[in-house]
């Protein structure tokens, strides 16, 4: 990139003081905008949906659900998938961004953070909810116990484990530590006394040392290191769950790529959309400028493409296996009764985002919102449709059957999108929706380029 | 500020910008005073290593912990699974081989990642002797800056009148004296 563009991604007349002043005071001031209530009491109830969904499955059982044999899975693992597939994105801003040092990460990467941390959550939830019996959860973990009983490690199900709870925590350190100097900011500004004590019990004492700046992008450049790998193992693992199966649609090696491309996908989708919304609800369009629209869209267009990729291939190896299952399932997926949701997703994800081809619709606010609209629905319907028409009829055609949906999934799904923005919507209120330290360092660093250039 | 002022502790001057503040600490650091601490909103070049922080073992320290933690859990993933499938509960699935090490590899990657994950980020809060919710510099009144605009150097003891011209000298705004 050229100094050229990276001078173009921040205002003219911003200063490390007034950028702080203004985003502190996003936290800071004392009354929210009439929208955001509006927006958080909706969530809030949805939150509530959610829970009310929650204790009915956990209190019922999973025959809530429209799962059976032949489709055992249903919306609780497509939607698992979907959810941290969002939440990929987010991590990989934060840290590959971060290692390749590419200078439009700074104003995106708190919003991706969030959103990746409250997209666990709710893929994590997702992943206990598909269990039969949660209660027996801890099966899972490795301990000594009277049945003299070990975990099955050759088992998709107990990496699972490993990888979403190991992933969770990884963002949570993630997401606290790139907000510590942001918290001793809202420390520094904060005017009551209670607001002074809960971010300087957050802030942990940060008192922007030198030496403790050093030591923190040290920790910084480890967990932007770790995470790269974090990224690409998690959706791997995942999809791991179906390609370690025989189940013809299943039992294909490209599957942890593919998972992953498709989650960096949607979840670059979905930091787009937040960064639009954001910089209207908020008025930063000048920090969150149509330049880092155009980035997203290019990174949205970059991970289609190869998700459009891996169609091609699922579709070449089908054919090229010579198997007849194998066949069949991909001619089910476009005629089959679940049709619709394949060439749905084809809209989606394979016509719709060639728009992004074109500067202007890159850099249109209302198009790239559509488009990751669009996308996220796409991504949906392409787990959707791998795990029922993989499923639905298999080998034994006796077993064939068609399994849809109850109004016990809707309502579940439905809640956990209320969730997602109900936890973003707290956090924008309690947190800094840009990172003011990375800006802060993005401002010197434009100071020191002009000071090289005169 | 809060409280009676009742102990000396040292001066903090604030400069304009980070190179003045840069060149303070050369200075102040070549009069032999080694207490001193730089205060800046976003981390500067060079200024942590110009206020002591030593590059030989401080530099990679993090990752080093990091990876060395990282690699011990990795194995002691890796041979809790291989102890648990191979000797203590062994049952053959699909006719594949007991020990089937690669089916052991996501786990064994996982637990590591997390431990140095961890291992990081404590290291990194020890070292920095975080938590810390009391320290002098707060005490001074327009501290606040220092996580906005501000660049500050807090120098602890030493001789006070002597120090305090070394740092008009470097172009401080202002020097003041920091009470515990």
């Amino acid at each position: 990139m050229s100094q050229d563009t990276a001078e173009k991604l921040l205002p003219e007349g911003l200063t490390h003081g007034n950028m702080t002043g203004r985003i502190a005071d996003l936290v800071l001031a004392n009354r929210a905008r009439r929208r955001w209530w509006l927006a958080f009491a909706v969530s809030g109830v949805l939150a509530l949906l959610f829970v009310f969904c929650l204790v009915a499955v956990f209190s019922t059982g999973v025959g809530l659900f429209g799962i059976n044999i032949p489709v055992a899975w249903g919306f609780p693992i497509v939607n698992t998938i979907w959810w941290i597939g969002i939440a990929h994105a987010g991590t990989l801003i934060s840290a590959v961004l971060l290692l390749t040092r590419q200078p439009w990460r700074a104003p995106v990467a708190r919003l991706a953070e969030a959103m990746a941390m409250f997209a666990i959550v709710c893929a994590g939830i997702y992943a206990i909810a598909h269990l039969g019996r949660p209660q027996l959860m801890h099966y899972l973990l490795p301990y000594p116990n009277t049945q003299d009983l070990w975990p099955q490690w050759r088992s998709p199900l107990v990496w699972d484990f490993f990888a979403i709870s190991t992933y969770f925590i990884f963002t949570l350190g993630f997401l606290f530590f790139s907000l510590l100097p942001d918290f001793a900011t809202l420390r520094d500004r904060a005017r009551s006394r209670a607001l002074q004590i809960f971010y300087g019990l957050l802030a942990l004492g940060w008192r922007n040392s030198a030496q403790h700046w050093a030591r923190y992008e040290q920790v910084n450049r480890v967990l932007a290191a770790v995470a790269a790998p974090i990224v690409v193992s998690v959706t791997g693992i995942i999809s791991l769950d179906l390609a370690v199966s025989i189940v013809p649609g299943f039992h294909f090696t490209i599957f942890p790529p593919y998972f992953v491309a498709g989650a960096l996908f949607s979840g670059f989708a979905t930091v787009a959309l937040l960064a639009v919304i954001t910089r209207a609800m908020f008025g930063l369009r000048d920090l969150i400028t149509r330049r880092h629209l155009d980035y997203l869209g290019r990174m949205m267009l970059l991970f289609a493409l190869i998700v459009n990729y891996a169609y091609i291939q699922e579709i070449f190896t089908a054919w090229y296996s010579g198997d007849l299952y194998q066949r069949a399932v991909t001619i089910d997926r476009w005629t089959g009764p679940y049709a619709p949701a394949w060439w749905g997703m084809f809209v989606c994800n394979v016509l719709l985002v060639q728009l992004l081809w074109f500067k202007s619709v890159r850099r249109s606010s209302a198009a790239i919102f559509t488009l990751a609209i669009t996308s996220n629905i796409g991504m949906w319907l392409e787990r959707y449709q791998i795990l029922f028409t993989s499923m639905h009829a298999s080998f034994i055609p006796a077993t064939w059957d068609t399994v849809t949906p109850t109004a016990w999934d809707g309502l579940l799904a439905l809640g956990s999108l209320g969730l997602f923005v109900f936890f973003l919507l707290a956090f924008v209120r309690l947190a800094p929706v840009i990172s003011m330290h990375d800006m802060r360092s993005a401002i010197y660093k434009r100071e020191q380029q002009r000071e090289q250039t005169k | 500020m809060k409280g009676a002022a009742s102990g000396h502790y040292g001066l903090i001057a604030r400069f304009d910008d980070s190179e003045a503040l840069l060149t303070a600490v050369y200075r102040v650091r070549e009069t032999g005073h080694r207490r001193l601490e730089a205060h800046t909103p976003f981390p500067v070049p060079g200024l942590a290593e110009a206020t002591g922080f030593s590059e030989d073992g401080g530099r990679f320290q993090v990752a080093r912990i990091a990876l060395l933690v990282g690699v011990i859990a990795a194995a002691i993933a890796f041979g809790l699974q291989w102890y648990t499938a191979v000797i203590d509960y062994p049952i053959v699935v699909g006719g594949k081989p007991l020990n089937s090490w690669p089916a052991f590899l996501p786990i064994t990657f996982k637990v590591g990642i997390f431990n140095s994950v961890m291992a990081a980020a404590i290291t990194m809060l020890v070292k920095n002797r975080l938590p810390h919710f009391y320290h002098p510099v707060f005490n001074e009144d327009d501290f606040a800056a220092a996580s906005a605009d501000g660049f500050f150097l807090s120098v602890r003891g030493g001789d006070t009148e002597k120090l305090a011209m070394l740092l008009w000298n470097c172009g401080a705004r202002y020097v003041r004296e920091l009470t515990l």
